[in-house]
């Protein structure tokens, strides 16, 4: 017995006015490594694009432009954009998904919101949020929800297990990067091949060849190119930091991104990206530098967003990995030890990816289609999830524009 | 699972961090420390697990509760938590956090506001420092809007003036500890003052210096720094500090003209290196020579009242409002403070990770239950189970029931004690407060360790104070009405509370308890409105639903059978998920179109806290095979009740899944003791 339910009393938790301050529900949440907020759509949809000033007040980002050295002490946010996301949820349309999700990515420094992205981290705090909120009802001794993410048009399938129908989940799933037991969350990306681009290898085939280097291309979740870690001269196991500071690497896989995004054609907001916008991009596409497992897993992964090396392996990021471990020809398929090939029927196949946080898992279904052609119904992966702190954020000196809006005709009355 | 507590992030000066009133933390020090370290996620470096940002500048805690001095407001604790490693240090200060006390305080009604300011005096627990604090209440309102900007924060806010009351002469004894404000110190003259910080101030002019040098250059500047080390040494001489080569005060400063009247350069010496930009209790020193007469930094003359002035150091500035009286050389300074700002920016709950309260004694998963030895070396006497309602109850008959088992597997006799009152909390008191050795336990249910700490602050800690030993079983909830009353079903019901002038009312067992809970979601639901009688447990208050007194009451299903047997009472629903096998006519109330009431009570034995590990696990091994006795489990199930034995790792985790889901229920349900209770 699951799905969703309607709470009056979460929704009757609206924004409102009180001596000038907008008091704004909030949920500030975990969901996986990264952190940040839930905020339920509705309380938003009112404001309609002067939902940017409110989500960048939540976070204590700058109102305008940049400003350098920020440190989010007026907000939410705390620094790493992995700690800057802010996810609105909205009833879906019951037929495609139980509920919506739009993510705001945030940076400390800039007011500008990037709308174009989903992240597998965060999504694991969406069934808590719903859950918690009486928006869900909790089956036994499971509930399963579907969240279409409207930035990436993907539809992700959340598993937790609410024993007694008790819409507590219990605390007892440990993820490498977090410390301590807390609820578990099951997230599968259903369909997720082509999510950017339509097809699983954008660029036709299994390996090209950039600056003489070859690399494999493929869009699962998230379009990524995935070249040898010794290919640049590097073992595979190098740290974070050191990754970051080798500025001569990262020019070097600069130039690599930008021509297998051009050759991928990828495009923002419907418009082909140039090689400029390539080149500054924060986030397509990501680049992987896979090595030989060194420590039980399957394959061993350097993982950049592009600009930065990850302190982990984002999950998306992982499930493109895991799939593209699938992929006969593939680079990363040539160096990943001891996988099962697919067949012709749905089978699944669970990939260990060794990373600098510890060992990321992803459970990848999928059958071989025809020679050379497969399919990915779903790769699911686990996190665990947690609530920090519930209540209303205080959003002081909000513009003229968002008090209007508060005291439009249709509003909730300020209490 | 987590514990939840209130709590209110405040970015105060340049921090951020969670405040707390005393009352929301757990008492003892050693568990709010624990608390503070899953508030802020220490163990972690990244501290993904808490509030903080993985630096020491948001690990930052402010605890504030009334004071414990005569003549002070509020006692304020500043508590540094670890990032990387668990840790709370309660040794160190945070002038930063303080800014944020007396708006936290009255915020949360702990001092009332006064018409335009409000004054508060702060106690400083870490350092015994008195702060005066003044915080804008235009209209008896706290207000955080205003126009004072501080280094490192963008935009302006409301000020918060902060007077450091023992800065006066603190190190000395006297302002001007030389007796002039004026001396000529190796042929320059400087200015010997004792405001928060000794220092010698010198005009930067009379140095060959501009006043606005770089700090790097100040220092590459051997003779200077030669020069100014001679010239302190002399100064510490004569301001009776002796010989202070090996000291750091006092501190030189160097100082010239400002940008405006109200505004004056500073360059500050820690004392051997130019500071970066400047020490805040330098900035008061300075601000009052620079407002006084006759000191090598005095500015223009001023009136009595209050200026605003303005250090200018390397990196921004410090504001200070100085307070004089007096004209001329009668001129004093009546205080100085800072001025800081701070922001209110959450209210909320806060929910701890369940690691930073494990059970007290066993990881539940290592507990071996079953197969003890009779007999018993750690009890050497009877073993009391404290009941906490009164005799002839669900509770005591099933606490009774267990004794002779319990007492033939422990080699002990086992006793049963009722207790009953405060809505079980008398019991609880006195089973936390007993000896941890396994001789007092509690009988422990849904009311004392689950619904009644969510509703309001007891003076016990369900999880904190106790030793789970473990769960005994479980008994649906029923909605029971008297036979005669004219429904029978749950519309049939509805339609005749809502039709019923004066209003029908249903029985409680006491505030906090299932029959509460549920009535008070049961009319949240269905829209009726019922009253309410208050009873010392479920035996008398059935009684009187049975005599037809009230009209309708959630009992366990325990409670109700013996009036279902007798046919004085009929059962119209099961508050639970699914039809009971002994009732299986009566349809669960989610069937009849009423969700969200679905209570079942559970039952459970605990122990004081920290009692041994040994202890518990014997305790749980008895319990657990008393539970297997087939006569045990048929007399509970005969009464209504299943039994559900347990490791006590398993009823630590039911306890916080407990305390999180009422937490829920009550916030959502708005549930209020006071409002309850009209």
């Amino acid at each position: 017995m699951s799905g969703r339910v309607h709470n009056p009393s979460w929704l009757d938790s609206v924004p409102f006015l009180q001596d000038g301050v907008l008091q704004f529900p909030v949920s500030h949440m975990r969901g996986g490594t990264s952190t940040g907020v839930l905020l339920w759509g509705p309380h938003l949809a009112p404001f309609g694009a002067l939902r940017e000033e409110i989500i960048r007040k939540i976070m204590g980002v700058p109102e305008a432009g940049e400003c350098k050295g920020n440190k989010q002490i007026t907000g939410l946010g705390r620094g790493p954009a992995t700690s800057n996301k802010v996810f609105i949820i909205e009833p879906g349309d019951g037929l495609r998904a139980d509920f919506n999700s739009t993510l705001a990515q945030l940076a400390a420094e800039k007011a500008a919101i990037d709308w174009s992205v989903n992240c597998g981290n965060m999504s694991a705090a969406i069934p808590m949020f719903l859950l918690r909120n009486g928006l869900l009802r909790a089956g036994d001794p499971g509930t399963e929800v579907r969240v279409f993410n409207t930035n990436t048009n993907v539809v992700t399938d959340c598993r937790v297990r609410t024993p007694g129908g008790v819409p507590v989940i219990p605390a007892d799933t440990e993820i490498p990067g977090v410390h301590g037991r807390f609820p578990g969350v099951e997230l599968s990306l259903r369909n997720p091949v082509g999510a950017k681009t339509g097809s699983l290898l954008p660029t036709g085939r299994v390996r090209d060849v950039f600056d003489g280097i070859e690399v494999s291309c493929l869009d699962v979740a998230v379009p990524m190119v995935i070249l040898r870690a010794d290919a640049v001269g590097l073992r595979g196991d190098e740290s974070v930091a050191s990754l970051n500071a080798n500025e001569p690497l990262r020019a070097r896989l600069r130039s690599i991104w930008v021509q297998a995004g051009l050759a991928m054609q990828l495009k923002k907001q419907g418009v082909p990206m140039t090689a400029d916008e390539l080149a500054a991009s924060e986030t397509v596409p990501k680049v992987c530098l896979v090595s030989p497992p060194a420590h039980g897993g399957h394959i061993s992964a350097r993982y950049f967003t592009p600009q930065e090396s990850h302190a982990s392996l984002a999950v998306t990021g992982g499930c493109c990995l895991a799939a593209a471990c699938l992929v006969p020809g593939t680079i990363a398929n040539g160096i990943a030890e001891g996988l099962a090939p697919l067949v012709a029927h749905d089978a699944e196949r669970a990939v260990a990816m060794e990373n600098p946080a510890g060992m990321l898992r992803a459970r990848v279904f999928g059958r071989q289609v025809a020679e050379g052609e497969l399919a990915f119904p779903w790769i699911a992966y686990e996190r665990n999830a947690q609530l920090y702190l519930d209540g209303f954020f205080h959003i002081h000196r909000p513009s003229a524009a968002l008090v209007d809006a508060m005291r439009a005709p249709g509003q909730p009355d300020p209490r | 699972m987590t514990l939840s507590i209130p709590c209110v992030l405040m970015r105060a000066g340049t921090s951020r961090g969670p405040f707390f009133l005393r009352d929301w933390l757990p008492a003892s020090d050693e568990a709010r420390d624990q608390a503070l370290i899953g508030a802020i996620g220490a163990s972690d470096p990244l501290q993904l697990d808490g509030l903080g940002g993985g630096s020491t500048l948001n690990s930052k805690v402010a605890i504030v509760s009334r004071s414990s001095l005569p003549d002070c407001d509020l006692d304020y604790l500043f508590a540094q938590v670890g990032v990387g490693h668990q840790s709370v240090d309660t040794r160190p200060n945070c002038g930063n956090m303080l800014a944020g006390v007396a708006p936290f305080a009255i915020d949360q009604g702990l001092i009332p506001a006064q018409d335009g300011t409000t004054t508060v005096r702060i106690h400083n627990v870490n350092t015994g420092a008195r702060i005066e604090a003044t915080v804008c209440t235009p209209g008896g309102k706290l207000t955080f809007e205003g126009a004072s900007r501080i280094d490192g924060v963008a935009g302006t806010a409301a000020p918060v003036l902060l007077n450091f009351l023992d800065a006066w002469g603190a190190v000395t004894g006297h302002l001007f500890p030389t007796g002039q404000r004026i001396d000529l110190i190796q042929g320059v003259e400087a200015t010997c003052i004792d405001a928060a910080m000794p220092l010698l101030v010198m005009r930067a002019g009379d140095l060959g210096l501009s006043g606005r040098e770089r700090p790097a250059e100040l220092d590459a500047n051997t003779a200077l720094m030669a020069r100014i080390e001679a010239m302190r040494l002399e100064a510490g001489r004569r301001m009776g500090l002796g010989d202070v080569s090996g000291s750091v005060v006092p501190k030189p400063v160097l100082v010239s003209a400002g940008d405006s009247a109200n505004s004056i350069t500073s360059r500050y010496f820690t004392p051997h290196k130019c500071h970066a930009s400047h020490a805040v209790t330098g900035a008061i020193g300075v601000s009052t020579a620079f407002a006084l007469p006759g000191t090598v930094a005095s500015g223009v003359t001023r009136e009595p009242g209050r200026h605003p002035l303005t250090v200018l150091h390397p990196a921004g500035q410090i504001d200070v409002e100085v307070q004089l009286q007096g004209q001329g050389d009668a001129c004093e300074v009546v205080s100085a403070a800072l001025v800081r700002t701070a922001r209110k920016i959450m209210q909320g709950v806060l929910h701890l990770p369940g690691y930073v309260f494990p059970p007290k004694t066993v990881d539940g998963r290592d507990v071996a239950s079953g197969g003890t030895p009779m007999g018993s070396v750690f009890l050497n006497r009877a073993v009391t189970i404290i009941v906490p309602t009164s005799a002839g109850g669900g509770n005591d008959t099933m606490a009774r029931a267990l004794t002779r088992h319990l007492g033939q597997r422990l080699g002990q006799p086992v006793v049963v004690d009722n207790r009953a009152g405060a809505n079980g909390s008398v019991a609880c008191e006195y089973v936390a407060a007993a000896r941890p050795d396994g001789h007092n336990l509690l009988f422990g249910y849904i009311a004392t360790h689950g619904t009644h700490p969510a509703l309001q602050k007891l003076r016990y800690d369900p999880v904190a104070d106790f030793s789970p030993i473990g769960l005994i079983g479980s008994s649906p909830t029923l909605l029971v009405v008297p036979t005669e009353l004219p429904v029978d079903d749950v519309a049939g019901l509805v339609r005749l509370l809502r039709a019923s002038t004066p209003r029908l009312s249903y029985a409680s067992a006491g505030e906090g308890t299932v029959p509460h809970f549920a009535a008070e979601l049961f009319q949240l639901q269905t829209g009726t409105r019922l009253g309410r009688l208050e009873f010392a447990g479920a035996a008398p208050a059935i009684a009187e639903v049975a005599q037809g007194v009230v009209q309708l009451m959630f009992p366990s299903a325990f409670t109700a059978l013996p009036y279902l047997r007798s046919g004085r009472l009929k059962a119209l629903a099961v508050a639970g998920p699914q039809r009971l096998s002994f009732l299986p006519e009566v349809p669960t109330l989610v069937e009849t179109g009423v969700p969200g009431v679905e209570m079942s009570q559970w039952y459970a034995l605990f122990a004081p806290a920290k009692t041994p590990a040994a202890v518990v696990r014997q305790l749980n091994g008895a319990l657990n095979d008393a539970l297997r006795d087939p006569g045990i489990a048929a007399r509970m199930q005969a009464a209504g009740a299943h039994i559900q034995p347990s490791t006590p790792g398993e009823l630590h985790d039911l306890l916080m899944a407990e305390s999180e889901r009422w937490q829920a229920v009550v916030l959502q349900a708005g549930l209020q003791p006071q409002a309850v209770l009209e």
